[in-house]
């Protein structure tokens, strides 16, 4: 997998929780209804407008709340390429790296626009933008959760390092 | 060697090490984990999917979120649970004996010095015990239970120091909400809130735990509170194992201190829409309300009941409230019989819902519709988490909750004193 993601951007504000992101009478059993669903609480026709690929570009404590892994793994089945915020509420952040889904902190969120594209290096925490030409700088993945994103998720890692012990 | 915090102590201990500090990462063994309906849809998948089949630490399940099952699919949910559980051998709480949270602390499971970790956020909850106790979600629960262990970035330390006792009508819910207050939702990121100090033995278990839960709300990784006379005197009834007081080493440097007074906390709500939008009940009185609750992970214990039904006592609830009671455990709810605390709240005309988490994450039990206000007991008040985007959630202490049930409007618990 490369380490570098470029996609469309879709901008959120603080504190985006998790039962905004997943809310729980969209949980039914039918993937298709929270995919339809996605992100509701902080924009109801997210889920119906998002192109695959797209980045979330948010500000503080995205992902803040409630532990449900659903909340990134339906972002990351929606397509959702990548996920820079200022800050991640804590569980949501290992989660999506539990599931691959990567996630970089970024102070200047701010100078990114609202729409547009732009191009992150999750290994260097470069990340590009394409209106103004500015290059601006997350903290970087440390190297052995690139190693899960890499392997899929924390599940096919300790998958392939069982099967060679 | 340097002084350690109790959560650096924990980390260091479970990671082999003799000394730890904040920002490192460290893989450290983990003493037991839990799920709840919500989980054990995922784990068993991915344990299978790994050929796991003997779990490396204590496990236990407890179906709690959807609980008893509202419709067909998650009937079905729970059915698997229950296969998987006979199966594994791993300990089953069938729907409705209590909170996940509540039933690993009632079977003695988590004790000073463990660290704990949960799949679910309010995991923090048990840190009241003096245990390092964290959430995180299935995919992690399922790798702690096929290796024992799990990474960890050592977090940084708050220290709050407590001193002085709580009011009259004053809960560990109110110390909790005026912290948060302060250091809104972000305060304690990637932290510890650490609870000590000359004013800790004036709390009781049930505060405590209370405000452990809502540690995470700050989005910290753990609440830890120093295990005194009063953890070993609670663990002494749930526990033969041998217990020890713990407790961070002395002249432990923090990355701040926060002082808390507890005789300065007063009545407190978090009101819509936001959880840290904190306000003294006082200002917010008179607000009218269609829906009351007392109970949850947060505040579902008997001292919760017993302040609400002392509250209620002889009096009627308002006509146009419906007043729900959900017990943490049965556990609870059978102390709060022997004590006549149900038969004082259903004359007051609360009704009694089963020991669940339904309420509190917008499944079922007690949805909301449209401009419909509540004022519940329970941790959040973000928009959705109780049916409609459009109503709105007050979450206070059961004392304000009882008070309003019993007015109507958002009240001031003290007139009850």
């Amino acid at each position: 997998m490369t380490t570098k993601v470029k996609g469309e951007v879709w901008k959120f504000g603080d504190d985006i929780a998790t039962s905004l992101i997943a809310p729980g009478q969209f949980i039914t059993g039918d993937p298709e209804v929270l995919q339809q669903h996605v992100l509701y609480g902080a924009d109801p026709e997210f889920g119906k407008k998002f192109e695959p690929g797209g980045i979330i570009v948010a500000g503080r404590n995205f992902g803040c709340e409630s532990s449900r892994e659903i909340a990134t793994q339906c972002l990351k089945d929606k397509g959702v390429a990548l996920i820079i915020a200022k800050g991640f509420g804590r569980i949501f952040y290992r989660n999506a790296v539990a599931i691959a889904l990567p996630c970089l902190m970024l102070e200047d969120v701010d100078e990114i626009p609202d729409k547009g594209v732009i191009e992150a290096d999750l290994e260097t925490g470069e990340v590009f933008v394409e209106g103004t030409g500015k290059t601006l700088k997350a903290q970087p993945l440390p190297e052995f959760l690139i190693e899960y994103i890499r392997a899929g998720g924390i599940i096919p890692h300790l998958k392939s390092q069982m099967a060679e012990s | 060697m340097v002084a350690q915090a109790m959560a650096e102590k924990i980390l260091a201990s479970h990671s082999g090490r003799k000394e730890v500090r904040p920002g490192e990462f460290v893989i450290a063994s983990v003493d037991g984990s839990l799920a709840h309906d919500g989980g054990v849809r995922e784990i068993p998948k991915l344990l299978e999917e790994l050929g796991v089949t003997e779990l490396k630490v204590p496990f236990v399940v407890t179906l709690d979120h959807f609980a008893p099952a509202p419709n067909h699919y998650y009937a079905e949910v729970h059915k698997k649970g229950r296969e998987y559980c006979e199966k594994q051998g791993v300990p089953l709480n069938d729907v409705c004996t209590g909170i996940h949270l509540q039933l690993p602390i009632e079977a003695g499971m988590c004790l000073p010095g463990m660290l704990f970790v949960g799949g679910d956020s309010h995991t923090t909850m048990l840190g009241a015990l003096g245990a390092l106790a964290t959430g995180v979600g299935g995919s992690e629960v399922a790798a702690i239970l096929a290796t024992g262990r799990l990474w960890f970035k050592v977090p940084e330390t708050i220290r709050v120091n407590l001193t002085g006792k709580l009011p009259d009508m004053c809960m560990g819910k109110d110390a909790i909400l005026h912290i948060l207050r302060d250091l809104k939702t972000t305060g304690a990121s990637y932290k510890v809130l650490e609870f000590g100090g000359e004013g800790l033995g004036s709390l009781t278990m049930d505060a405590r735990l209370s405000m452990a839960n809502m540690a995470v709300e700050m989005d910290g990784k753990a609440g830890i509170f120093e295990a005194d006379g009063t953890t070993l005197e609670y663990l002494r009834t749930v526990t033969d194992k041998p217990l020890e007081r713990f407790g961070p080493d002395p002249g432990a440097g923090y990355k701040e201190v926060y002082e808390l007074r507890l005789s300065d906390v007063e009545p407190l709500a978090t009101c819509p829409p936001r959880i840290d939008n904190v306000k003294p009940i006082r200002e917010i009185e008179g607000k009218r309300i269609d829906q009351a609750l007392v109970g949850t992970c947060t505040n579902g214990r008997l001292e919760d009941i017993r302040i609400a039904a002392g509250i209620v006592k002889g009096k009627r609830i308002a006509r146009h409230v419906r007043f729900f009671v959900c017990p943490a455990s049965q556990k609870v709810f059978r102390q709060a019989l022997d004590e006549g605390l149900v038969a004082a709240l259903a004359d007051a005309g609360a009704v009694f819902l089963p020991p669940s988490c339904g309420p509190d994450c917008g499944l079922h039990l007690g949805m909301l519709a449209d401009g419909e206000v509540e004022i519940g007991s329970s941790n959040r008040n973000t928009a959705g988490r109780r049916g409609s985007f459009k109503a709105e959630i007050y979450s206070a202490s059961p004392a304000t909750v009882a008070a309003s049930a019993v007015e109507g409007r958002i009240t001031d618990p003290r007139k009850f004193a």
